[in-house]
């Protein structure tokens, strides 16, 4: 999201620059009754003095500008992971979340009867405490949660609260 | 811009954009006290008024959108300037009897990411020097070799890297931020 923030805010940008450029040229223009560059003024003018509020046109267009709205909104309100966490105990020290994710998951992943695994990492009350998702057969549980555990105590130096959801992989007939 | 800042931006748009859909869908649906939605987009008192105010309504017009063309040229260099506090300069050392020292801020910089990439298991080291010559703060981002003993390599930096550069400069960071990245190793080369 962070990514896609300033790339829309360059977008954005550039938009209001290269638009507010055109609309004072376009303006001028009208005041010196001179042609216009780019935009149609007559079409434009009768769009706008034929089309109703209460023509669907208008009324989807509204429809799609509140939608886009809260769908800005949900994503700014939505809780963003951090993109490090805090190693528990060294002051200053972080390592990147997503790094430390596929280590985990590659670990997971690794121990006999598990195909594929994923990992969500989170930081709570000075610990990580991941989130294994595997899929594989059941019985790999404790060698997952023991795999996973003693790659968090080289990353961390703890391995409280490690959560295991192992999955059996379905067959296809 | 900072993330934060972006993030508050794109929530005050989004707010805007739902406010201006529900207030169009409002009018459209004749909801709106005082609103007409079988008027047109441009409904003759608006353009009753363009025709007296003429030719200010032109003159308001550019002057908005050259706001506008202002305003987006801020955001740009909003954008692509560099986040972050500003890098140090230069350090001062402490005047001895050959006279002062003085060392630019990327050097010291260059000087410790150097230092650093000796350790066998950082692959790569990026370091920036901040704040003052009094209390400089050192941000490092290291990618580290899997596996890695983050410990280990704590311990190492901390004991080695940094007491060098305590040493040299006569100074302890007043901050350290160390961000590290765990890497794999890359693809065996097949001949």
């Amino acid at each position: 999201m962070r990514v896609l923030n300033r790339l829309a805010g360059l977008l954005l940008a550039l938009a209001l620059l290269a638009g507010g450029l055109l609309a004072a040229v376009e303006a001028v223009l009208v005041g010196l009754a001179r042609p216009p560059v780019l935009i149609d003024r007559q079409g434009w003018y009768q769009t706008l003095t034929s089309t109703r509020f209460a023509s669907g046109g208008f009324l989807a267009v509204a429809a799609g500008v509140a939608l886009l709205g809260l769908l800005v909104l949900a994503l700014q309100l939505h809780r963003w992971r951090p993109t490090r966490l805090p190693v528990p105990d060294a002051e200053g020290w972080h390592v990147q979340r997503r790094s430390a994710e596929r280590v985990l998951a590659s670990a997971a992943a690794g121990q006999p009867g598990v195909d594929t695994a994923t990992v969500r990492l989170h930081a709570r009350r000075g610990t990580w405490q991941p989130t294994v998702t595997a899929v594989g057969d059941p019985a790999a549980q404790d060698r997952v949660a023991a795999a996973v555990r003693a790659e968090l105590v080289r990353l961390a130096g703890s391995s409280n609260g490690i959560e295991v959801n192992l999955v059996r992989k379905r067959r296809v007939s | 811009m900072t993330n934060p800042a972006n993030r508050l931006l794109w929530t005050v748009i989004g707010l805007a954009l739902l406010a201006a859909g529900v207030a169009g869908l409002l009018v459209g649906q004749g909801w709106l006290p005082g609103t007409d939605p079988q008027a047109p987009l441009l409904w003759p008192a608006l353009r009753g008024w363009w025709r007296e105010i003429d030719p200010w309504g032109l003159v308001g017009i550019v002057l908005l959108a050259v706001a506008m063309a202002v305003l987006g040229l801020i955001l740009l260099l909003a954008e692509l300037r560099r986040q972050g506090a500003p890098a140090l300069r230069e350090l001062r050392l402490p005047a001895g009897p050959g006279g002062r020292t003085r060392v630019p801020g990327p050097v010291i910089g260059h000087g410790l990411a150097r230092d650093l990439a000796r350790d066998p298991a950082i692959r790569g080291v990026a370091v920036a020097v901040t704040g003052t010559a009094a209390r400089p703060e050192l941000w490092i981002r290291l990618d580290l070799a899997e596996p890695a003993d983050l410990a280990q390599v704590r311990h190492r930096v901390e004991a080695s890297a940094l007491a060098r550069f305590a040493r040299t400069y006569g100074l302890r960071p007043g901050k350290l931020d160390v961000t590290a990245r765990l890497v794999g190793d890359p693809p065996a080369r097949v001949r």
